[in-house]
């Protein structure tokens, strides 16, 4: 315990210089602004901004990189909850809810509430990396194909349970889900699947491209149906900031979703986009009145935002103690480490510790600073709300076209998010929802990949899934999820009991 | 005589069939090896017969059941708004930003029976100019500005 | 809003330079090369092997050649994307293409490439790191009492993708040169590999440039690299010669590329301004730290060694009988 705090104390040390701090905050800030435009999110700002860092410390240039890659984490559920564009797969879950306040004049309050949340997040989850990173990251080795293959399918039922209306509808969208990610390479054999021989879709779907297209221009074509003039948004905009009420009723999803995000971001391999979706399925299976859900629940957007911003930030732990990037933007914080001399393993705690406790406290700081840039910033995001939606909407589609070309710079994919809006649409039309199919294709390629890597390692064997304790424990978990979600009666007594076990 | 009961169930059902059929006809030459090696064509290959099995299932539900009427599609937002993307997709490369971005969005503006000509117009242009400064010079992003066919002239 | 204006007043300018010339922009090159900032176009994602030297050496380049350079990073279709994308810029040297082994692969793995390596000049390729074996921490950790040791059983090995250089050379080694069988196991990328193989989930990761912190720091030993010279940063593990297995030598390579119709003269200056940066002391120090091992060639040479390597690797994947449509 002494150690812990003699360690914060050196971060906070290396952290605190004017120099830091002043980086910290311009990343913080480009970060907020690069997460709130659809598409160019951090990995397209780091790459940029790699060459400015050049001539900094090496410990200073990772600040500002962090910096960005929290801001754009925080950014991106602005434009989610203000326009329904989720602008990082993370923020999926958001729009469901926070989309929902945003029209019905409490997007101020959805702002708010999701800042909070994410400081909070932030602050456990910088004390659970200082304090156990280490221990932490051998449980993450424990993970083997088997484990992640069963802690997919236990995602794959938590979507289920996520659904609003009928199960059935939302088992086809989570299996619709899975066929759209099996497009593009195989990963065991190199063969391309249902690409039509086109280049530009010879990668298969982007995420960001789908939640583009399925929520936030599908969201336009709907608002497009009916008189647009005034109708959108509910006129007045209340309280821009979540009062006493709020903010009592948001405790337990925070705290609940914090605790879940930062366990699933340990995980190499994307875990912790599971967080989001896990935190939502809890807040609407612990509610007393769950049909509240989908129709701007603050639990909803305070659960998931918080364990969005835990498990940002524990996905650190891999990559600061084993040099892994557990996903996209903690690879090009890899090359940053690189470019500056320093390769990032095992090896950075012991020959750095000034650059691994400087990063740790600085990512405290960042949360801080997130939070002070963002409240002030919640009133001028809101006003955007007042500009006539006949304007607005060509807007959001010219920044979707410009996001989506700058992620590969393939015009191509503006057709994939033309025609993933189309779908989106008719989904709705046909009383389908989007979230489970975009759960189900997130889980669904790593569920294919980690079955098949884990049938290749036992030999064909598939008894190795309940073979290995893990897994069998996952696999447990979610044949009892699924028992729930069929058994209403079941569902009715074990709701209580889980609201009372917390109390 | 069969009766439809839910039109929105029967249709859903065979849009659901058509793209399991779809879905398997194009994994046709892959294989899919057994369960002890899968191949690349088994897993999209079940999972589009099970979604072709809901499909069928959506089906007799519609003609069995009562249940909710087709809803009616409202085609103008969605027209000018896939032409005005294709066409982005089409001229971005082309011809740059200055003319597919202006291009895109009067078209798109047009989604909207509540259009305003003039409004539109002093949006796009504002818009323009705002996506300049913000993609290509604060951001840097590689987007091409403006290239004229036949000449030299690239931005 | 800059360039906006500065296009306005350039217009005419160049529409009479356009004009006089017939064709666009093409005059008298390598003079004055370069005249404008130089795009790389790097074949994958930001942070990897091909990106962090691209960027490194771009900088350089940049405050060398007097221009900006700025590096854009197009993945995709195991760098195939960036390489089509290169061979349709314009031939006068301010695109570059970055790009590794891959693009010797995919000559032979991919059954139709919408781009021909013809159509592309190397440049050079100055840093590479050869392909390193290694086992999980319990694990046999020499060589020959691994073979002994996988003989009796069927080992698993990680490697970054089907067809990446690495699975390849594995694939070379465990079926031709150990003769014993061994199961591949691909992974989305080396870090998720190198994951499985410090968790212990497989016997064996092959992998360039990836492990050598983990073999450092004693999580993962390294069984033999395949270079004809040990690695500086891994003096304790012998090559497959002194392992008993002399002549298996593979590795991944970064490459400059340019398009193939490019003035020599513009090729030859970026191979001697590539070579003088890797070869300027600190940045040699700083590169082999972080685990490039660095190659002068002039043109000539770097042109065969490239020739030499699509054979090689389009035998090792016949050898796999691996092929994509």
């Amino acid at each position: 315990m002494f150690d812990l705090f003699a360690n914060l104390g050196l971060g906070l040390a290396v952290a605190v210089s004017l120099q830091n701090l002043a980086l910290c905050f311009v990343g913080c800030l480009l970060g907020t602004l690069v997460g709130v435009l659809p598409g160019i999110g951090p990995i397209a700002t780091i790459a940029i901004l790699l060459p400015i860092t050049f001539g900094l410390e090496p410990v200073s240039a990772l600040i500002m990189l962090a910096g960005i890659y929290y801001g754009a984490q925080y950014g991106g559920s602005t434009t989610a909850i203000l326009l329904s564009i989720p602008g990082e797969t993370s923020a999926v879950v958001t729009t469901l809810d926070g989309h929902q306040m945003a029209r019905q004049g409490r997007a101020g309050v959805a702002l708010g509430i999701a800042a909070i949340g994410s400081f909070f997040a932030g602050t456990v989850s910088t004390l659970i990396i200082a304090a156990l990173g280490e221990p932490l990251t051998r449980l993450a080795l424990v993970f083997g194909p088997a484990e992640y293959f069963s802690l997919m399918v236990m995602g794959l039922i938590f979507a289920v349970v996520l659904a609003r209306g009928s199960i059935f509808k939302a088992i086809t969208m989570i299996l619709a889900g899975i066929l759209l990610s099996t497009i593009g390479p195989d990963l065991t054999t190199g063969q391309l699947r249902m690409t039509f021989g086109i280049p530009w879709m010879a990668d298969g779907i982007e995420i960001a491209i789908l939640g583009m297209g399925m929520f936030g221009i599908a969201e336009v074509f709907r608002n497009l149906e009916s008189r647009i003039q005034g109708d959108v948004f509910h006129g007045r905009i209340g309280r821009l900031l979540p009062g006493r009420e709020e903010l009592a009723q948001s405790t337990m999803p925070i705290l609940r979703g914090t605790a879940v995000g930062a366990a699933l971001g340990i995980l190499p391999g994307n875990g912790a986009v599971l967080g989001s979706f896990a935190s939502y399925t809890i807040e609407k299976k612990l509610a007393a009145d769950p049909s509240r859900f989908g129709r701007g629940a603050i639990e909803g957007v305070a659960g998931p935002e918080s364990a969005n911003n835990a498990g940002a930030q524990t996905s650190f732990i891999p990559l600061l103690t084993l040099g892994i990037p557990p996903n996209a933007v903690m690879a090009i914080m890899v090359g940053a480490m690189t470019l500056h001399g320093i390769v990032p393993g095992p090896t950075v705690l012991t020959r750095t510790p000034e650059l691994f406790w400087g990063l740790v406290a600085s990512m405290w700081i960042g949360n801080l600073m997130l939070l002070v840039i963002n409240l002030p910033l919640v009133g001028l995001w809101v006003k955007f709300l007042q500009v006539p939606y006949r304007l607005m909407f060509v807007g959001i589609v010219i920044f979707c076209c410009i996001g989506v070309y700058s992620i590969n710079r393939e015009p191509g994919d503006i057709i994939v998010l033309t025609a993933l809006a189309v779908l989106g649409y008719a989904l709705s039309k046909f009383g389908f929802e989007a979230a489970p199919l975009t759960l189900g294709f997130v889980l669904g390629r790593m569920m294919e990949e980690n079955l098949r890597q884990a049938l290749i390692i036992s030999h064909g064997r598939f008894t190795t899934f309940v073979e290995r304790p893990l897994s069998a424990f996952l696999l447990t978990v979610a044949v009892v999820l699924l028992v729930i979600a069929f058994l209403p009666t079941i569902k009715r007594s074990r709701e209580k009991a889980f609201v009372e076990g917390d109390e | 005589m069969i009766r439809i009961r839910s039109p929105q169930n029967l249709v859903a059902g065979l849009a659901l069939i058509a793209i399991a059929v779809f879905a398997i006809w194009l994994v046709g030459d892959l294989s899919q090896g057994s369960l002890r090696v899968i191949g690349p064509a088994m897993m999209p290959r079940w999972v589009a017969v099970i979604i072709g099995v809901a499909g069928l299932i959506f089906v007799a539900a519609g003609l069995m059941a009562d249940g909710a009427p087709l809803e009616r599609w409202h085609l103008r937002g969605p027209f000018f708004i896939c032409v005005g993307m294709i066409l982005f997709a089409m001229t971005i490369r082309t011809l740059g930003f200055l003319v597919a971005g202006p291009l895109t969005m009067m078209l798109v503006g047009y989604g909207t029976s509540e259009v305003r000509k003039l409004e539109l117009i002093i949006f796009s242009a504002a818009m323009t100019a705002f996506c300049l400064v913000l993609f290509v010079y604060i951001l840097d992003q590689p987007i091409p500005v403006l290239r004229i066919p036949g000449t030299s002239i690239r931005f | 809003m800059q360039s906006y204006q500065r296009s306005a007043s350039w217009w005419g300018l160049l529409m009479v330079a356009a004009l006089a010339a017939g064709v666009g922009g093409v005059q008298a090159q390598g003079a004055q090369y370069p005249s404008k900032k130089i795009t790389i176009v790097v074949g994958f994602t930001a942070g990897g092997f091909a990106d962090t030297l691209a960027r490194f050496v771009g900088q350089k380049l940049g405050d060398k050649l007097g221009q900006a350079v700025v590096v854009e990073n197009r993945g995709g279709a195991g760098g195939n994307t960036a390489a089509s994308a290169v061979t349709k810029a314009d031939a006068d040297g301010h695109t570059l293409l970055v790009t590794t082994t891959a693009i010797s692969i995919n000559a032979s793995l991919y059954q139709k490439l919408d781009y021909s390596l013809d159509q592309l000049a190397i440049i050079a390729m100055p840093g590479s790191s050869a392909e390193t074996f290694a086992v999980p921490a319990d694990r046999p950790g020499m060589l020959k009492e691994f073979v002994d040791w996988a003989k009796g059983r069927e080992v698993t090995f990680a490697t970054a993708g089907v067809g990446s250089g690495s699975h390849l050379a594995a694939e070379h080694f465990y079926r031709n040169l150990a003769k014993i069988k061994a199961s591949h196991v691909p992974f989305r990328g080396g870090s998720l590999a190198l994951q499985a193989a410090l968790g212990g989930q497989v016997d064996a990761i092959t992998a360039s440039f990836g492990t050598n912190a983990h073999v450092q720091s004693g999580k993962l030993k390294g069984l033999a690299v395949a270079s004809a010279k040990r690695n500086p940063v891994l003096p304790n593990v012998p090559t497959f010669a002194e392992a008993g297995y002399p002549g298996f030598e593979a590795g991944s390579w970064v490459g400059f590329f340019v398009p193939a119709k490019t003035d020599p003269a513009i090729v030859a200056k970026l191979n001697s301004a590539i070579n003088e940066i890797v070869t300027t002391k600190a940045n040699e120090e700083h590169l082999t730290k972080i685990g490039y091992t660095l190659t002068v060639r002039p043109v000539a040479d770097s042109q065969k060694f490239l020739k030499d390597e699509v054979a090689k690797w389009g035998q090792w994947v016949k050898t796999v009988g691996i092929s994509v449509k």
